[in-house]
């Protein structure tokens, strides 16, 4: 495997679930707006949506206000914008087919057919009426192209590769989702929240993750905010879970380190550290620290960790 | 060989003519592939026609554009270089009826081409060593030494099993007088093979019974016959040889190519950059640290390969490159400096090279090419520009050439001045008139005859050669165009090699 092959695989799969979450994300927030109790204004979740895509100030450089059809095209099709889910999957591509004869055809095609698609409607004008088509079939794309992933290639380095990538940044993704959302909350908990509005926004957080149906079978009660926390950062069997992700990343990451002898694996130590960290941490603990405090400081490691091994496997 | 382009004749329509094709127009002037000019088909294109013919044009149309779809969808694409940024990718147009060759033809065709390619091989080995050819003036000196791919840096160097062009894309065209020409030898590392296979793919995806009622050569074995190639040359010392293929990258326009043979041969695909020389061998940069490479297909040009010895910007290339070539340490397929034989004015001497090295009469005809650096030439030339094409002699991909009877007054006087200035770079050839083959156009909403070629895939290696039975026909889809390279609106079809 050549490194420069290694490193093309290892973003193919960060950008593919990168697009993926920003497409939900903005999808169950547009959605959620249409029919929200009413101190829910639209322009909240709009600017939620920017905030979750890391694009609250840059939107600012190019328009004026907040506009409806303005932040969906931004934050999705936009690709001068090169944080967009459309920069997200053009970069995928790209990765792919520099990786081109180290994945099946079948990945291949079904990450071209993703660009395909998705480039196809940036040619258009695009209408936000279509917004939930695109968001949906760039989730399904998504989810195909995984599947693809899992059925068709050789268990071994370059897929250990690709699925590292995925699941740091599926666990980057729900940080900050989480992030974003507390946020929000607390922004409106200062205005006197009440407890409906509340369950509205922990619900929504539940349905960007594609958590909704999953928590409320787990606790067997409605979504509230310690049950969303706890499912989205400790659950140890759910695969959007901060714990879970992490959990794979680590053993594709002993995988792809394990022939190489005699490194540097500080990465290696900080995962596993952050990782059983988690396994004995109660989400009664993770309010003392403060939900977002805790949560920037897992951001801040993990991105740590992808530095590193990029700094020691992945350099060309 | 008079001028073919015969625009103004009216095309007949001739009533045995059926179904989809029952206006197609046959020009007299041309060779159709498919029909005689009573329109009644060859006999060996029956089935296919009957098979067309049972189908409605919407039907027709409904699977060209599902056709189309695939390629996209599959990445089958090439760049165009002068395209903006948006618009680098394209489909290489791709026409659903194929080419078909009968049996005794092939077998013609292919001794030829392996003949020729013989005689180019030793021709290599002859200017790099003792220069008999020279000496015993068959090809003049200063032609080659004239030739910007004549490199120093060759001579005397020992390629294993003195193979030099372990891969060729010989051009063949058919003339209206039935027979077959040979147009180009490319011996640098030609492209085209991977869309040989695509487009049979395509076929028998789109036309299963079709494929099924004929008995035709497979194509599917070439990657496995280059790997092989590959390692018959790899360097003596080297027990289980580590074979690539190097690409210029992404952006190349044969990129999907390089991408596509490295995943068939099972094989890594590298980029200049993933490559690195360490006393004259070299390695790969992989995950596990560096892994020594012996074989390179290498699909950069001569002058990128090592920044050390050719073009010393190229981001391409490796350093050290050739300093290991020559030490015998990696084996570069196809070996640097074979573009010194595919000059276009060193393809006049090819027959006589046959006759030479392995006292054979060639079996595929040449063109009668003019070389512009004889006085005698260059006057016919100059005088009779409306009926030659002229061409540069060390350009490829159909850029550069001036078609006399289609060009302007003032395109005409322009090339007469580039000629003058530089006669050594041009040679013209009489307008040869490429046979025509059924071709659906998509505008006309009908099959249309146009100009079409051959490219043929012939591989070399220690003790061995392999001609792949089939090749690429490429279409010049503009109408009356006889230009198929795909940088300038070619297409291909899917070319069958019968087998009875």
């Amino acid at each position: 495997m050549l490194s420069r092959i290694a490193n093309s695989l290892f973003w193919m799969g960060r950008y593919l679930e990168r697009s993926e979450h920003l497409a939900r994300y903005t999808k169950v927030h547009y959605f959620s707006a249409l029919d929200a109790p009413q101190s829910q204004n639209k322009e909240d979740l709009l600017s939620s949506i920017l905030k979750n895509a890391g694009l609250n100030h840059l939107y600012f450089k190019d328009y004026p206000t907040i506009n409806e059809q303005a932040v969906l095209f931004y934050v999705s099709l936009d690709l001068t914008n090169p944080f967009s889910i459309a920069s997200a999957v053009n970069s995928a591509r790209a990765n792919a087919r520099g990786a081109r004869d180290s994945i099946s055809s079948e990945l291949w095609e079904a990450i071209n057919k993703y660009y395909h698609e998705v480039n196809d409607i940036s040619l258009k004008r695009f209408d936000p009426d279509d917004t939930f088509d695109l968001m949906q079939s760039m989730i399904m794309n998504c989810h195909i192209i995984r599947g693809v992933i899992d059925n068709t290639m050789l268990h071994a380095d370059a897929w250990n590769l690709i699925s590292l990538g995925v699941h740091l940044e599926r666990a980057i993704q729900i940080m900050r989702i989480l992030m974003t959302k507390t946020d929000d909350i607390e922004n409106l908990e200062q205005n006197d929240l009440e407890t409906t509005i509340s369950n509205y926004h922990w619900s929504t957080l539940l349905k960007s993750a594609e958590s909704y149906d999953m928590c409320n079978r787990y606790y067997k009660a409605t979504p509230s905010r310690d049950n969303a926390l706890d499912f989205l950062i400790l659950n140890q069997a759910f695969p959007k879970s901060i714990a879970y992700n992490l959990n794979a990343a680590f053993e594709h990451l002993q995988k792809i380190t394990a022939f190489k002898l005699g490194m540097n694996e500080k990465f290696l130590f900080n995962v596993g550290k952050l990782l059983y960290s988690l396994k004995y941490l109660s989400i009664e603990e993770i309010h003392e620290q403060g939900v977002n405090t805790f949560l920037s400081n897992c951001l801040e490691t993990v991105y740590e960790i992808a530095n590193e091994f990029e700094k020691e496997y992945l350099k060309f | 060989m008079q001028g073919g382009q015969s625009q103004t004749q009216s095309q007949t329509n001739i009533h045995s003519l059926k179904g989809l094709f029952t206006d197609y127009g046959i020009d007299p002037a041309f060779l159709d592939e498919v029909f005689q000019q009573n329109g009644v088909p060859n006999s060996y294109y029956d089935k296919v026609i009957a098979h067309y013919n049972k189908m409605s044009l919407d039907d027709f149309k409904d699977i060209n554009e599902y056709t189309k779809m695939s390629f996209f969808n599959q990445g089958i694409t090439f760049a165009v270089y002068t395209d903006k940024e948006n618009g680098t990718e394209r489909i290489f147009p791709f026409d659903l009826f194929p080419r078909i060759i009968p049996k005794n033809e092939w077998e013609m065709l292919e001794k030829g081409v392996v003949q020729r390619n013989r005689a180019i091989n030793m021709f290599l080995w002859d200017i790099y060593h003792d220069k008999k050819i020279f000496k015993d003036k068959v090809v003049p000196e200063e032609l080659i030494a004239s030739s910007p791919y004549y490199y120093e840096a060759m001579m005397g160097v020992n390629p294993v099993g003195k193979i030099y062009t372990h891969v060729s894309g010989t051009d063949l065209i058919k003339h209206n007088d039935g027979k077959y020409y040979v147009l180009e030898d490319n011996v640098r590392c030609p492209s085209g093979v991977s869309y040989v296979l695509s487009n049979r793919d395509a076929i028998k995806k789109t036309f299963p019974n079709l494929l099924l009622q004929h008995n035709v050569s497979s194509v599917q074995e070439y990657p496995l016959e280059l790997h092989e190639i590959m390692k018959s040359v790899a360097p003596e010392k080297a027990e289980e040889p580590t074979c690539v293929v190097l690409t210029p990258g992404i952006f190349n326009s044969a990129y999907f190519e390089h991408a596509f043979l490295a995943l068939n041969m099972g094989i890594q695909l590298v980029e200049g950059r993933d490559l690195f020389v360490d006393k004259k061998f070299v390695y790969m940069k992989t995950l596990y640290g560096p892994k020594r490479v012996d074989v390179i297909y290498r699909r950069v040009d001569d002058g990128f390969i090592d920044p050390l010895v050719f073009n010393k910007d190229t981001m391409l290339g490796v350093s050290g490159l050739m300093a290991a070539y020559q030490a015998g340490n990696v084996t570069l397929l196809n070996a640097p400096g074979t573009g010194a034989a595919d000059d276009k004015a060193v393809y006049t001497y090819v027959p006589d090279m046959i006759k030479y090295y392995l006292s054979e009469e060639p079996i595929l005809n040449n063109v009668h090419t003019y070389r512009c650096e004889l006085d005698d030439d260059l006057k016919y030339v100059l005088e009779n520009m409306e009926k030659v094409v002229v061409k540069p002699v060390d350009e490829s991909g159909g850029y550069g050439l001036l078609v006399g009877s289609r060009a302007t007054k003032e395109e005409i006087a322009e090339f007469k001045k580039r000629i003058v200035a530089n006669r050594r770079k041009y040679i013209a050839q009489p307008i040869m008139s490429l046979s025509v083959h059924s071709t659906f156009i998509d505008e006309a909403n009908r099959f249309e005859e146009r100009h079409i070629d051959l490219r043929t895939y012939c591989l070399m290696g220690k003790d061995k050669s392999y001609l792949l039975k089939g090749g690429l026909t490429r279409v010049a889809l503009k109408k009356g165009s006889l230009v198929v390279n795909s940088s300038q609106g070619g297409g291909s079809k899917d070319t069958w090699v019968l087998l009875n």
